[in-house]
């Protein structure tokens, strides 16, 4: 079962500030999107709201055609892992696990027992005092065995150590091929995930300023290097994020549609046009002012 | 695996052409499915399907319904002529460039290649 | 792969049952043995001769009115974010711990009926007389109906003033909070007046000249204050925001 998202004009605020700003997209559902943003652009608390974690201050969100938001059927739907997750007291890993699987009507016990044991998650263990990595591990367990329509993973692989991160996406990626499903990954890892992605939501400041399919982003970035006359010269008109300068050299980075007449264009000038990576360009979107230093 | 130079789909699909043309994949033979190749480099199966899209409409690939994609007969040689009709603005001219630009003679080039010549023939 | 599934508010309140059961089961030992080592004590030649007629489970319902109260103010801080972050809503908690108000209070209350049949059983056995000596809703010890009643309304309101506390800690910051206690604390206060049971209705009625009100009044009194816990704490989480942390 796949379940589309659709959130208009959404807003929410703390107080006097405004972590999200008329945020309206629309995702198909049963892909993989990545969410990029950095820490307080507003990721978790847009993640927070299709959850049902919070109540937005304005605006509407649905999720399969419903309101999610106390609507339980809907919330049942929707399973949001965060990093350290949100463990009862003095619950053990298995207490945990047992939580989880009496609450997700998809829940598959068979598919949680299988990555227990690839994890080496301790059952007897209380979840509070494991370590960071383990309740990472924990979290992903939950996360994948609960099997819902919507699976949202904010970060919750940041403690884990890189072998065990790459069982999650090898994990990840097979279960979704077999059981298609919306999966959500919010990540500051960018390039080890990207790959992942089928399309890319970029929020800034509250704002969403990107949401492409993740191959035509890649298109669109290129490092134009050369002579900085001749840089300037191409990048006229052109959306130009960062720039470097050694000597006579410079490189800037261009996003937008280049078609091959502006390459070959560009190639007869001397200019070098090389790839930009999704982290780079993400790095570039969301530059502040405090950045250069 | 992948690098950002092109799009990952048409880096798929480009080493797929480079299989067949250096005989790892022959033809008729059946490729791996998407999923299959989503999971080995780890990349989403929509992307892999996308490769396999692209060498579909270029006739490299065919479906039988119900089984998987298999490899054109006729793969191995459209790409091979593909090849030979680009060689040599893309080989040739680009050798010749860059031997002009590091100061190498069309004559020592032409004497490389004709003993080369020689060599091969007997 | 769909099972067929508890309710989830009687999910909400058989897990809440089991990750308390140590500290109930644990509770109600130490407190049964604390209570037959008083009587023990105040039976004995020393201190026995002063005693007449006086029993020790007359006086027992204080240390229960505690415990709940506790148990009652980490009910949210404690769970609210693990069953909402497994797709359960807050309305669903919210049934769930009222389920599990009303079925701990009764069950309880029914610890302190049999107790008083016991208690009367050992003090027969040795010839001690056995009286009431502070005002109840019953009038001796086999009438179990009304005490039941009594220790239920009891149980239930202390239980549901440390739900509305902790409920007021999730929600506002602590200052707030600390604060609220007092508006909190008054189901339970207002229920030991209207039962006016134990020492506070011999309080009440000595040294105030204040009679409880006829039975017909006290019960829909008391479940007028019932009711107005489980809305106050309807009203303070059915939109509460779960957080990542217990005491903001």
């Amino acid at each position: 079962m796949t379940l589309g998202i659709e959130v208009n004009k959404l807003q929410l605020r703390y107080g006097s500030f405004t972590a999200l700003h008329d945020l309206t997209f629309k995702l198909d559902g049963g892909k993989i999107y990545g969410l990029l943003g950095r820490n307080g652009s507003g990721k978790t608390s847009l993640l927070s709201i299709l959850a049902s974690f919070r109540l937005q201050s304005a605006g509407s969100v649905s999720i399969g055609g419903e309101a999610p938001f106390e609507n339980a059927k809907m919330m049942e739907q929707v399973c949001f892992i965060q990093e350290s997750g949100h463990m009862n007291e003095g619950f053990s890993v298995r207490d945990a696990l047992s939580l989880a699987a009496s609450c997700w009507p998809n829940w598959d016990d068979a598919y949680a027992a299988k990555l227990v044991k690839l994890y080496d998650l301790p059952l007897k263990k209380r979840a509070t005092t494991l370590s960071r990595g383990m309740k990472s591990a924990l979290g992903v367990t939950i996360g994948l065995a609960s099997r819902a329509p919507v699976t949202i993973f904010d970060e919750s692989y940041l403690g884990m150590d890189a072998p065990s991160r790459y069982t999650f996406y090898e994990q990840l990626l097979n279960d979704y091929m077999e059981h298609p499903r919306t999966i959500i990954l919010s990540t500051h890892l960018i390039e080890e995930v990207a790959s992942l992605f089928e399309e890319v939501l970029i929020i800034d400041k509250g704002r969403l300023i990107v949401h492409e399919e993740t191959e035509s982003i890649r298109t669109k970035g290129r490092a134009v290097t050369g002579p900085a006359e001749a840089v300037d010269r191409f990048a006229q008109g052109k959306t130009v994020f960062g720039e470097q300068k050694l000597g006579r050299t410079k490189s800037v980075t261009v996003f937008g549609e280049l078609d091959d007449a502006a390459c070959e264009r560009a190639i007869s000038e001397g200019l070098e046009l090389g790839p930009v990576s999704l982290q780079d360009l993400f790095v570039h979107m969301t530059k502040r002012k405090g950045d250069e230093q | 695996m992948f690098d950002d130079r092109s799009p990952i789909y048409q880096q798929i699909a480009d080493k797929i052409k480079e299989d067949i043309i250096s005989g790892v994949l022959l033809e008729d033979e059946q490729v791996m499915s998407t999923n299959q190749y989503a999971a080995f480099y780890r990349i989403n199966p929509a992307t892999a399907a996308k490769g396999f899209q692209l060498l579909t409409d270029e006739g490299i690939l065919y479906k039988k319904r119900g089984i998987g994609m298999f490899v054109s007969g006729e793969a191995r040689q459209s790409l091979l002529a593909q090849r030979r009709d680009v060689f040599f603005e893309e080989v040739v001219d680009k050798m010749l460039a860059e031997a002009d630009k590091i100061g190498v003679p069309v004559g020592d080039i032409i004497k490389r290649i004709e003993s080369v010549k020689g060599r091969d023939e007997a | 792969m769909n099972r067929k599934r508890r309710h989830p508010a009687i999910n909400v309140a058989l897990k809440l049952l089991y990750t308390y059961r140590w500290t109930i089961g644990i509770y109600w030992l130490v407190f049964l043995c604390i209570y037959v080592a008083i009587g023990v004590i105040l039976r004995s030649p020393t201190v026995g001769a002063e005693m007449d007629a006086q029993g020790i489970w007359e006086g027992a319902s204080t240390s229960p009115k505690v415990f709940l109260l506790v148990i009652g103010i980490l009910m949210t801080p404690l769970s609210l974010a693990s069953f909402v972050s497994n797709g359960v809503t807050r309305r669903h908690f919210i049934w769930g711990v009222s389920g599990l108000l009303v079925v701990y209070s009764a069950i309880s209350a029914i610890i302190m009926v049999i107790g008083y049949p016991i208690e009367q059983w050992i003090y027969d056995k040795y010839d001690w007389p056995l009286e009431l000596s502070n005002p109840h809703l019953f009038k001796d010890a086999s009438q179990f109906g009304l005490i039941f009643v009594e220790y239920f309304f009891l149980f239930i309101a202390f239980f549901g003033s440390g739900w509305l506390i902790g409920s007021c800690f999730y929600r506002f910051n602590w200052k707030l909070a600390v604060v609220l206690i007092l508006l909190a604390i008054l189901p339970a206060m207002a229920m030991e007046t209207v039962i006016s049971a134990d020492w506070i209705g011999s309080i009440l009625q000595k040294a105030y000249d204040i009679e409880r009100a006829s039975l017909a009044a006290v019960i829909p009194l008391a479940l007028c204050i019932v009711a107005l816990v489980f809305a106050s704490v309807f009203l303070l989480l059915r939109k509460v925001p779960v957080k990542r942390k217990v005491l903001s």
